[in-house]
């Protein structure tokens, strides 16, 4: 792909801090930008952590040295070098362990990506592919379960594109996620010890201290993208974790106002349903599960939710009927419960987005 | 929003699902027009059933108003036992065939007329087996269990409690090794499901022994003597659904003590006692608290807490 005219970018002037880089490891990142990917990750295996560390920090150094002085060139295609260290990266993280939430975190190979990815943020041709590269990494620690990695990738991202939406979305989902599945003990009990009682309070704190910071980047993902009807889902959800009804409520009516996508609208009814079952509003609660289970027949997360509001209106045949149906299509689904992955739904195109950048790397 | 999952595969169970015919008989929540209550009770002393107790033996309060109960035979009423056991991805190495093992064994404790039933849960939710006087039949289908996905334990008690009413009584048992992460039900909800159930529910934690359990708990609390364990969130709901239904909860760490706890189950279902009474004192809606103590005898009573009376129709 030919780049925009960069002069930094372009221009064919050596320096001599890229001089002290590797000639291998420049060869290998030019392979990389040339397409012959397989080779250029197998040649960049074969060093040693210490040798690809080295010569990755001359590169950098290098880079910055380029960046400093106009109508000079990066010792080598920065955005290739970053791809190539993503991809080393993934390469060698092992394989699934068979659990369910497997340890396959982004580690070294991601950092020093996200270190070049950092160099490119600063050039308007190429901050797009910086920000995108956060919003990746950030997507492809969650989708790993790799909630804290993803929460750095998100922080440095941000320290360069404050104001970005999908990064906002993609912090605050992270730590809504991380605030969900936080498996202590937060239950505090009459018969608890005042040591036991204490630790559950301060872990109750704890854990609705991490949904009030997500809370704050929806609001801010809002505000950065008005139309992110999925920060508005997230927002009514977290809201409604932390007892906040009426703002639950209003951030997910104005989800189902402002989008049309049904997969979105089938959460945003689902959890207004529980809005309004927790506020004992039970026919407001069963109209909402109808709709969203109405959004997908087939989910089972729905049916099991009016079916319990169907029968704490002693509505009990027809609660079960509804349970039965979606019983019924168990294994016979050709999509997923939205609900299921509800918690990681903005995270899954983390691998796809990687795919784009490879392709923008190339030159 | 994606087809995608992400530590579990689309199909969750395997097996093609049996959903139960709608039963021809009423609902087991209490009606305002039905005459009598059955409650199981379990009596011990020293963790050893106490037998031979008698209807005079029990003193039995609804909502405060004392009662006068009966002594029902247990072989009277055959039992429907299902099962729901987790199929998740957790369920690797030793815990699947463990499991099932456990499994085939209770079946093999349940009398004759008795049913059993057999419904897997991932994130997803499958009737495996009807509900059924034939136990090779569900034999069968607890043998074809893989583990595959994530966990939905309260949305698949909340489908065995609602699905398994037939009049009749349901012991239901469930099993799960880890913490749900998929339910859209949480502990109140399935607790006032429960309230609303005539089911017995006993619960087993596949979890990490309390050496191991100790190892990750904050250093400064294991000076003090606990009153009440500071159990996880997960497993204190389990064991709070196993004494709201009037069953057990059961921890397992190993094969061995998983099938005991099975083994005790059955055991604990043969030396209970029914009691049956004809609620005196009023039949308003909602809510009846049952409390239950022996009369001039020492010994630990277990029975659910009460019922729930639901409007007539």
């Amino acid at each position: 792909m030919i780049l925009a005219a960069a002069p930094w970018l372009l221009a064919l002037v050596s320096t001599g801090a890229a001089d002290q880089i590797n000639a291998e490891y420049r060869d290998l990142v030019g392979r990389y930008a040339r397409g012959e990917r397989g080779s250029a990750v197998a040649g960049l295996g074969r060093f040693s952590d210490a040798e690809r560390s080295r010569a990755a920090q001359a590169g950098e150094g290098a880079a910055r040295a380029a960046q400093r002085r106009t109508a000079v060139a990066p010792p080598f295609p920065l955005r290739a070098a970053a791809m190539l260290h993503v991809d080393l990266d993934e390469a060698e993280r092992p394989e699934w362990a068979g659990q369910e939430q497997p340890a396959r975190c982004p580690g070294k190979q991601a950092a020093i990506a996200a270190r070049y990815a950092a160099l490119l943020a600063g050039h308007d041709e190429t901050q797009g592919f910086a920000r995108r590269f956060f919003v990746a990494l950030a997507h492809r620690c969650q989708w790993n379960a790799c909630l804290p990695e993803a929460q750095r990738w998100v922080r440095e991202g941000l320290k360069l594109f404050p104001r970005d939406a999908p990064l906002l979305l993609a912090a605050g989902s992270a730590l809504e996620e991380a605030a969900t599945l936080w498996g202590g003990s937060s239950v505090q009990r009459s018969d608890m010890s005042p040591v036991y009682r204490e630790a559950a309070r301060t872990a109750a704190g704890q854990r609705d201290g991490l949904y009030r910071q997500a809370r704050g980047f929806f609001e801010g993902a809002i505000v950065a993208d008005d139309g992110l009807a999925l920060a508005r889902v997230h927002l009514g959800r977290v809201s409604w974790r932390l007892g906040e009804r009426g703002a639950a409520q209003a951030a997910l009516e104005q989800a189902v106002a402002r989008s049309t996508d049904r997969p979105l609208l089938y959460l945003a009814h689902l959890f207004l349903g529980r809005v309004h079952e927790d506020a004992d509003r039970l026919e407001e609660a069963v109209a909402h599960y109808r709709r969203s289970l109405a959004l997908d027949p087939d989910a089972q997360a729905a049916a099991v939710a009016l079916s319990h509001a169907l029968r704490l209106t002693d509505q009990v045949e027809e609660s079960r009927a509804v349970l039965r149906h979606a019983l019924a299509r168990a294994g016979r689904r050709t999509a997923r419960d939205g609900y299921w992955d509800y918690l990681v739904a903005n995270a899954v195109d983390g691998d796809e987005m990687f795919a784009a950048l490879r392709r923008e790397s190339l030159e | 929003m994606n087809g995608r999952a992400r530590w579990f595969g689309i199909t969750a169970l395997a097996v093609t699902p049996a959903v139960p015919r709608a039963p021809a008989q009423a609902p087991p929540v209490f009606r305002a027009s039905v005459e009598a209550v059955y409650v199981d009770v379990f009596v011990s002393r020293g963790g050893e059933p106490i037998p031979g107790l008698h209807a005079s033996d029990f003193e039995v309060k609804d909502n405060g108003v004392r009662q006068a109960a009966e002594l029902v035979a247990a072989e009277s009423r055959p039992l429907r036992a299902v099962l729901v056991f987790d199929t998740s991805s957790s369920l690797t190495g030793e815990r699947l065939p463990a499991l099932k093992a456990a499994g085939r064994a209770f079946l093999n404790a349940l009398r004759p007329d008795d049913e059993a039933a057999l419904v897997g849960f991932s994130e997803e939710i499958a009737w495996l087996a009807p509900p059924t006087t034939d136990k090779v039949a569900v034999r069968d289908a607890l043998d074809q269990l893989e583990p595959e996905g994530a966990t939905s334990a309260f949305d698949a008690l909340y489908a065995a409690l609602a699905l398994s009413e037939a009049g009749g009584q349901s012991l239901i048992v469930l099993f799960t090794d880890g913490e749900d992460n998929t339910s859209f039900l949480d502990e109140k909800q399935l607790t006032t499901a429960i309230e609303r159930s005539n089911a017995l529910v006993h619960t087993v934690v596949w979890q990490q022994s309390l050496a191991a359990s100790l190892a990750t708990a904050p250093a400064s609390l294991e000076r003090f003597a606990p009153t009440a364990p500071l159990d996880p969130d997960h497993i204190r709901a389990m064991r709070h659904i196993a004494e709201a239904a009037g069953g057990r909860f059961w921890s397992a760490d190993s094969p061995e003590r998983l099938r005991r706890a099975f083994a005790d189950i059955a055991d604990v279902m043969g030396h209970r006692y029914i009691l049956r009474y004809e609620p005196q004192g009023g039949r308003r809606e909602g809510w009846h608290r049952i409390e239950i103590k022996l009369r001039g005898r020492k010994g630990d009573v277990q029975a659910r807490q009460g019922y729930w009376m639901a409007p007539r129709p």
